[in-house]
């Protein structure tokens, strides 16, 4: 069977040197397996997906679904007993296996990565600005002047007040979505292709948050770089991402562009997540889905489909149980890992919630 | 069991009375420096707080970190003192209140906390956390053993799992615990700080409606405490939005949601992202400016002048009062106007 995870674009020509037409970023069979006490953990367990230049790719997934460790992969942040097999290919070039010393100059300048937790991710003991700074310096040769000036003008850029004086602070001066803003402007120093944003705006009070995304959004026309954007709100995905990519149990449950995701879901995760969601838009008394049951053991996983334990929708026993299904395409750059995904009837939230089951105990 | 001759109990639900009257209620911690240890400042946390809660309601308090809605919440249990105001649960006062008086008087109110993970001892059997309430009001006895197996029913959880430890379940089971336990003592009122803010989305939906289904079973009222403004629009009857120690506006959920007439209210509510993504993008979205302001020394006037749009010199000197001006509710504003933002 060909190969029909990935949007079909020019097949990868090794020429870094002219103007790079395929995927920036192609993962290949990705596993990330983690030896432990128990057995092995099989965090991120064969996913294959491509971030396409200039697009936002959003990864969601609940706790334990692998999208962290994903993106950890990618910039080999790893710890050296994490197993790694697969590819992970940069504008063509092959990133797993290599050393550090050869990773260390694609960090933040090719690719940048955006924390979730600002506070724990910045220097304490260092002022924002040498820590932007520093930044630059690794990959350039800049007199410090300019390298204040270049600062200063990043801070503007991600909206903080009164860039020149902020400059000098040390991180516990910021309050949470400056810092959040801060390490923005860390990452996109020195103009990456990709940043990936690790829930970027967990953290952060919504009013906050939505400044924070609009720096993203505004970076992203400044740069046109790709953005990886890691989070388990599918709020902030429907409003920011062209393309998604919903992870269950360390795979990819479903993939496709925002509109197929939440109009026309074809794994029944995804179709869950979305009815068990609580709408600002909603109606009080909406009775919320419930996806019965809990998240499985990843060292341990559910034969078959990993998520068939919890589907409404599984035929067991059969194909669901004792069949891994792998993920397919069900229309048109829209693919899904489900055996049934073309049998599942039009979404209709109301539906959903109306067959709520309420057996109840084992969330 | 002596301690009913100092109060009488809590009289059985009867008529319209409200559950809790909250009027004016006020924290400030103070801040002390130096040798002596003297109060230099003060945080003024909460700033005058009022609600009412009946029996079956539900009302939720919103807003971001450090505006003060836990602190309303431990307030109203006095599991904090309050500098000033009044806190009547069926008509009695639980501010004055002290030692036995007051643990009488919290037997039929009751705290769900956040963390699941924090809040049941790891020591003790689920059995032991459940019945502990019940142990300290001197209520076990001979029918105690069974009234844990019924809670745990109750709750959604298997009875025979009562022996096992909090560490052998996942989030949401916890969470069930913590509400298990805090029905031990059959409560008419249930605070209920952030209960589903550590949940993950498929889970959080059975643990609401779980909260749901008990409240149409045993008449509770809940004081339901979020960040999340969607969960509040699903759950609460009420809802009372709060920014740096105020109300600032108050009102039935729909009529606050769909027509919402405090700026900062607009603001947070346009701010909440919707998964729809055709809906999503063509909404207009509010950035406020900048961040909330230090409680120590909280701007004069209206509180959200700071930061709001529609600011004038009148909201400098003049606190808006928190009243009706035509929306239906409340709203704590000098230029309150309804607009559509969800």
């Amino acid at each position: 069977m060909p190969d029909l995870r990935t949007i079909d674009l020019e097949p990868a020509a090794g020429d870094p040197g002219g103007e790079w037409r395929g995927p920036i970023l192609e993962v290949r069979d990705l596993t990330v397996h983690f030896p432990s006490d128990d057995g092995l953990v099989k965090a991120v367990d064969g996913i294959t997906f491509d971030v396409l230049p200039n697009e936002t790719l959003g990864i969601v997934g609940e706790s334990g679904s692998g999208k962290s460790v994903t993106s950890m992969a990618i910039l080999g942040l790893l710890p050296k007993t994490a197993l790694i097999t697969g590819s992970v290919k940069f504008r063509g070039r092959e990133l797993l296996g290599l050393r550090e010393n050869e990773l260390q100059p694609l960090r933040g300048q090719s690719i940048a990565m955006v924390f979730q937790d600002a506070l724990a991710a910045l220097n304490p003991v260092f002022t924002v600005g040498a820590q932007i700074a520093e930044a630059i310096k690794v990959h350039h040769e800049v007199n410090s002047k300019d390298l204040r000036e270049r600062g200063v003008e990043l801070l503007n850029i991600v909206g903080i007040p009164n860039p020149s004086e902020r400059f000098d602070n040390y991180p516990h001066e910021f309050s949470g979505g400056m810092r959040q803003r801060a390490m923005i402007a860390m990452s996109i120093a020195n103009e990456p292709d990709v940043l990936i944003a690790d829930e970027p705006t967990t953290a952060l009070d919504v009013t906050i948050q939505a400044q924070v995304l609009e720096v993203l959004e505004r970076i992203q026309d400044r740069t046109s770089s790709s953005i990886l954007l890691i989070t388990h709100d599918l709020g902030v995905v429907a409003g920011t991402a062209d393309r998604v990519m919903v992870m269950y149990a360390g795979r990819e449950a479903e993939v496709g562009t925002v509109e197929d995701i939440f109009y026309n879901p074809r794994h029944p995760y995804t179709r869950g997540l979305l009815a068990s969601l609580p709408r600002v838009d909603g109606r009080r008394g909406d009775r919320l889905h419930r996806i019965v049951g809990q998240p499985p053991s990843l060292i341990v996983l559910p034969t078959g489909c990993a998520f068939h334990p919890r589907c409404n929708d599984a035929r067991v026993p059969g194909p669901c149980n004792d069949q891994r299904p792998e993920l397919h395409l069900v229309e048109d750059a829209h693919s899904s890992a489900c055996h049934y995904a073309e049998d599942l009837p039009a979404l209709s939230t109301t539906d959903l919630a109306a067959d709520a089951e309420e057996t109840a105990s084992d969330d | 069991m002596t301690d009913t001759s100092v109060v009488p109990a809590p009289s059985p639900p009867s008529g319209d009375e409200p559950v809790l009257v909250v009027k004016d209620l006020v924290k400030e911690f103070p801040i002390r420096a130096g040798l002596l240890q003297r109060q230099v400042a003060s945080v003024s946390a909460v700033a005058g707080v009022s609600f009412t809660v009946d029996r079956g309601e539900t009302i939720g308090i919103v807003g971001e970190s450090g505006c003060g809605k836990s602190t309303t919440a431990r307030l109203v249990l006095k599991l904090i003192p309050a500098t000033s105001g009044s806190v009547r649960f069926r008509g009695q006062e639980v501010l004055g209140r002290r030692g036995r008086d007051l643990r009488h008087l919290r037997q039929r109110m009751q705290i769900v906390f956040q963390d699941p993970y924090a809040s049941l001892n790891p020591r003790m059997t689920v059995q032991g956390i459940v019945s502990e309430p019940m142990r300290i009001h001197g209520t076990y006895g001979a029918r105690g053993p069974d009234r844990v197996k019924e809670l745990m029913t109750l709750v959604g959880l298997k009875a025979e799992h009562a022996n096992r430890y909090p560490h052998e379940f996942s989030g949401g089971q916890r969470q069930r615990i913590g509400v298990a336990r805090a029905l031990s003592l059959d409560p008419e009122l249930l605070v209920l700080d952030e209960p589903v803010s550590a949940l993950d989305v498929s889970i959080q939906a059975g643990v609401v409606n779980l909260l749901e289904d008990l409240q149409d079973e045993l008449g509770l009222a809940y004081v339901f405490i979020a960040h999340d403004l969607s969960v509040v629009r699903h759950i609460a009857d009420v809802c009372a939005v709060m920014y740096l120690g105020k109300i600032v506006e108050i009102g039935p959920v729909e009529e606050l949601y769909e027509r919402p007439s405090h700026p900062y209210t607009q603001a947070l509510l346009s701010a909440v992202p919707v998964p729809d993504p055709r809906k999503e993008r063509a909404r207009r979205r509010i950035v406020l400016e900048g961040d909330v302001p230090s409680p120590i020394n909280p701007p004069s006037g209206c509180r959200f002048r700071t930061r709001c749009w529609k600011a004038q010199d009148i909201c400098a000197t003049e606190e808006p009062p928190l009243v009706d001006h035509g929306q239906g509710h409340p709203s704590a504003c000098h230029f309150a106007e309804a607009v559509e933002v969800v």
